[in-house]
């Protein structure tokens, strides 16, 4: 902070706390960025009284830029991160498929290419299943994972289970039987039973990656796990 | 004229950016940080809802406490109902995974809480809909930790996190 005598202006302006020399000035720039330019009838502008903002044109643009930066980042931050999260958990989001207990119809290279499926979110937001969806829940015996099978029975309907401890299961109300493709390597619902809706996550409905798997996931029940009519009960 | 109709684009840009922001940020804090629930029923009492069908109360919904499924033994949570995946229904934790429950009205007298599991209970033993009824519900249905009432001013407290001894898990040596 020190006073400038290196202008008529300067001089003026001296009676102010901070001011920095400026290394170059035009004498009729009066665009109000100059310090306690009040009264100065239409170019009265901001007063921005801050000691860095004058003259030293390079320091004070650098610290301006800055302070614009990190004022976007925080609003893109606040704005973009929820925005986000409510289409990822809501709408629809994308999944790696590991293991081998929906082949062939996901994963059937094995360990050596991971399908990547499209998780449709929306399509189950009032948990609206059908028999035949490949459909991915939180697995009930580990509430951080979830696990992709294919719905094969719902509410009411008789299983013919396959390794379970009961031959049949009728499935309780509010729940659904699911199973992977792959019988035998697989955990689901002959390992652990029905599973409530409320465990229900998204509905698989197209493979993205690799290119060459492209498609649209179909819903098929095979017909040797049609549930038990209910009339042979 | 052009004033009139430069006002009203300006509104609708400033209500489209405020909708497309706020109902995002809105949803995402009530979904994943906090929100309010009126409850109803007498399951929980005399802890939630003592005054029956005159007053219920308004509890506060910590998700983010149990963002990591880590509840405790004593727990009021509430939790997606097992029969109806539309409703949530707030129930204490009695026991964790690996914990053996005496029963009260299931059909086996002992259980034991499979892996990932818990056992719920409401404190009003006999009028509640508890795992007493569906057995034990899996981790993954827990929605969020029911820590404050709210409402009505006469009853603002913090819920306390107590087991009832005699709900206490079977010592595991017992078996």
């Amino acid at each position: 902070m020190r006073a400038c005598a290196c202008s008529s202006e300067a001089a003026r302006l001296s009676s102010q706390s901070v001011l920095l020399c400026p290394s170059v000035r035009e004498p009729e720039r009066t665009s109000g960025r100059d310090f306690g330019q009040i009264g100065r009838g239409y170019n009265i502008t901001t007063y921005p009284f801050s000691p860095k903002k004058s003259g030293r044109k390079g320091m004070a643009q650098s610290q301006g830029w800055l302070r614009r930066y990190f004022k976007a980042f925080c609003k893109g931050f606040f704005v973009a991160v929820p925005v986000a999260v409510t289409f990822l958990d809501r709408v629809a989001c994308v999944a790696r498929v590991e293991g081998a207990s929906m082949q062939p119809s996901l994963n059937p290279g094995g360990s050596q290419s991971s399908d990547v499926v499209l998780l449709n979110h929306w399509k189950v937001r009032n948990f609206e299943v059908h028999r035949g969806d490949i459909v991915s829940l939180v697995s009930p015996k580990n509430p951080e994972q979830k696990i992709i099978k294919r719905v094969i029975a719902l509410e009411g309907d008789i299983v013919k289970t396959i390794g379970h401890k009961n031959r049949l299961v009728k499935v309780p109300r509010g729940h659904m039987w699911v199973e992977g493709d792959h019988h035998g390597h697989s955990f689901d619902s002959n390992a652990f039973g029905p599973v409530s809706l409320g465990l229900l996550h998204a509905h698989a409905t197209h493979i993205l990656w690799p290119p060459e798997r492209w498609q649209r996931l179909k819903s098929v029940l095979p017909p040797e796990r049609f549930p038990v009519p209910t009339s042979e009960e | 004229m052009a004033q009139s109709q430069g006002w009203l684009r300006r509104y609708f840009k400033a209500f489209c950016k405020g909708f497309f922001v706020a109902v995002p940020v809105a949803v995402t804090f009530l979904d994943r940080v906090a929100c309010v629930a009126r409850v109803e029923g007498a399951s929980m009492q005399p802890s939630l809802n003592p005054g029956g069908s005159q007053s219920s109360d308004v509890v506060l919904l910590n998700h983010w406490k149990v963002r990591n499924f880590e509840v405790h033994r004593g727990d009021i949570v509430s939790l997606v109902s097992p029969k109806n995946p539309e409703q949530k229904i707030i129930k204490r934790v009695i026991a964790l995974e690996g914990d053996i429950v005496k029963t009260i009205g299931h059909k086996n007298r002992l259980v034991k809480v499979p892996r990932g599991h818990m056992w719920v209970e409401g404190d009003h033993h006999g009028h509640s809909f508890d795992s007493n009824a569906f057995g034990p519900v899996s981790l993954g249905l827990l929605h969020a930790h029911a820590t404050h009432i709210l409402w009505p001013p006469e009853r603002w407290q913090r819920l306390k996190s107590v087991l009832p001894p005699e709900r206490f898990p079977v010592p595991t040596s017992e078996e």
